[in-house]
């Protein structure tokens, strides 16, 4: 069954157009691998999805389960059952893990969670993804290591049990055991649960142990190329510039790619700067 | 000097609570050695109260503002080896002007001040914050976390002295205040004057609204926006009450949560 069906999805940050005209299918139970060089827009595209104000939709269309998805707002699109583990998860001093959690849980419920039951569940979460259980006590990402940002995250997947699980570089930072313990918690999500998964990573390894079904690559703010799983293999051996040869796409360099301005000021090198003006 | 005033002696370990009722001044006299918890109620409109502490002693002065008070002009001096905690918890909706100079008198006194304060309506509360290192290997800190709802104002002064030959002198401040409406203010002024060298002095003041990254994330978690702010600012809020008797902090969590 089709959950997330996405139709020439234009959008913009700050008057900056990243997305160009995205067209993509996720489907419950199924796995995506989002592959592409930095800065294409799959990160833009995960934001969007999840309803972060910063982007702009410009023009296209999301249907989630049939519904306008883009007439939702960020915490009804949780609640109908998106998820979005945050390449970078927000630092939050004061909030404690264990009541933030409590809260998210509940919003998926029609009656609060017990105490005990919620304990239970936690702790079950905790040991799946090898997070001490008396870290919930702490503020939430707060002083916490990438590894443990990254695990908190699948944590909070494990918890909320979505339809659509979109995991943005949930592999950064994380070394190679706990690689396995976050590809086995995805592993099992889908299989216990049918739980999707729409993954951006750009490394080969997680992708070997959570054994996407699909792969989409990303580039310019496009999907240009769809395939199975050996999509994967291939831009692992061979990096991106087959897809330039092949479909005839240039590939954008990344906007720190660009040539320094001529004057900047306020930094070292504003002097050699001026020295290469004259 | 104080023309009329009322003293207390406070000494051994304990813990002992006292209503200051009246307008008189209080005068507390720590003994040395001791080790003392005091619960402070203040009921009078105006408050005026001293502390003189003796050596290698322990005061943990702890107050609820539960009464409508206008002011209060706290005073003590820290003797060696003397360590000083004031905690604060201020979430009464009513104005107040706090006054609080500590005199850091001999070598490895130290004292800090934590509050938690909570402005709603058009209150106007005023935390003014003194510390003053009359020597050398003293240790001071602020710690205020505050919250500015409505047309209301929060006003975090902290100031720390470090005077001449105060070498290894440690001030510390620390003011975060979160301004929950448009029309809510707050200012946070940290004051260092340091006449010495060979000192660590460190203060840090945020003032602002809710991040937008911070509320989005618990958004994405399915909790409204309404929860969302009132978890983030809570966080802000709560700490203080983890200073207090099992039974206050109780009443606090009620005081704060009543207010979101």
């Amino acid at each position: 069954m089709e959950k997330l069906v996405i139709k020439d999805l234009c959008a913009e940050v700050e008057g900056n157009q990243i997305l160009k005209g995205v067209n993509l299918t996720i489907n419950k139970g199924e796995t995506l691998a989002l592959l592409g060089p930095n800065g294409h827009g799959k990160s833009t595209l995960l934001a969007i999805l999840m309803g972060n104000p910063r982007y702009k939709v410009t023009s296209g269309t999301i249907e989630y389960d049939g519904k306008d998805l883009l007439s939702l707002k960020t915490d009804e699109r949780s609640k109908a059952g998106l998820f979005l583990a945050f390449q970078n998860p927000a630092e939050i001093p004061g909030v404690v893990s264990a009541d933030f959690f409590k809260g998210a849980i509940n919003a998926h419920r029609d009656n609060k969670i017990k105490l005990f039951e919620f304990y239970k569940k936690l702790e079950d979460a905790c040991n799946k993804v090898n997070l001490p259980f008396d870290m919930v006590n702490r503020n939430l990402n707060d002083g916490f290591s990438g590894g443990e940002k990254k695990r908190n995250e699948i944590l909070q997947l494990l918890l909320l049990n979505p339809d659509i699980a979109m995991l943005d570089e949930i592999d950064s930072g994380l070394d190679v055991d706990a690689i396995n313990i976050v590809s086995k918690s995805i592993t099992a999500q889908k299989e216990s649960q049918n739980t999707g998964f729409l993954i951006i990573s750009h490394y080969a390894r997680l992708f070997e142990l959570v054994k996407p079904d699909r792969a989409a690559v990303m580039i310019n703010g496009r999907i240009v190329k769809e395939g199975d799983a050996s999509l994967i293999s291939k831009v692992d051996r061979e990096g991106y510039e087959w897809i330039e040869r092949e479909l005839g796409v240039s590939i954008k360099k990344e906007e720190n790619d660009k040539p320094m301005n001529k004057v900047s000021i306020g930094v070292c090198a504003t002097k050699e700067v001026i020295k290469d003006v004259k | 000097m104080l023309n009329k005033s009322t003293s207390y002696f406070l000494e051994g370990h304990s813990t002992y609570s006292v209503n200051l009722s009246d307008e008189n001044a209080s005068s507390f006299l720590l003994q040395n050695n001791s080790n003392v918890t005091l619960d402070l109620e203040l009921s009078s409109k105006k408050n005026d109260i001293y502390f003189n502490l003796g050596q290698n002693s322990n005061l943990t002065l702890r107050i609820i503002i539960k009464h409508p008070i206008e002011s209060v002009n706290l005073h003590a001096n820290v003797s060696r080896g003397t360590e000083f905690n004031i905690f604060i918890a201020d979430f009464f909706k009513n104005s107040i002007s706090f006054k609080s100079i500590v005199d850091l008198d001999e070598e490895n006194a130290s004292s800090s001040f934590h509050l938690g304060v909570l402005s709603k309506n058009n209150e106007n509360k005023n935390y003014d914050i003194s510390f003053n290192h009359k020597v050398g290997k003293t240790y001071s800190e602020l710690d205020a976390y505050g919250v500015s709802k409505d047309s209301s104002m929060i006003k975090i002064n902290g100031t720390s002295h470090i005077s001449k030959d105060s070498v290894k002198a440690n001030a510390n401040q620390k003011a975060k205040v979160i301004v929950f409406d448009e029309t809510a203010k707050a200012i946070a002024n940290p004051i260092l004057k340091i006449d010495c060298n060979d000192v660590v002095a460190k203060h840090a003041c945020a003032i602002g609204s809710l991040k937008d990254e911070h509320v989005y994330y618990l958004l994405s978690r399915g909790i409204s926006l309404k929860e969302a702010r009132n978890l983030i600012t809570l966080g802000y809020l709560l700490p203080i009450s983890k200073h207090f008797s099992k039974e206050d902090e109780e009443m606090i969590i009620e005081l704060i949560e009543g207010e979101f």
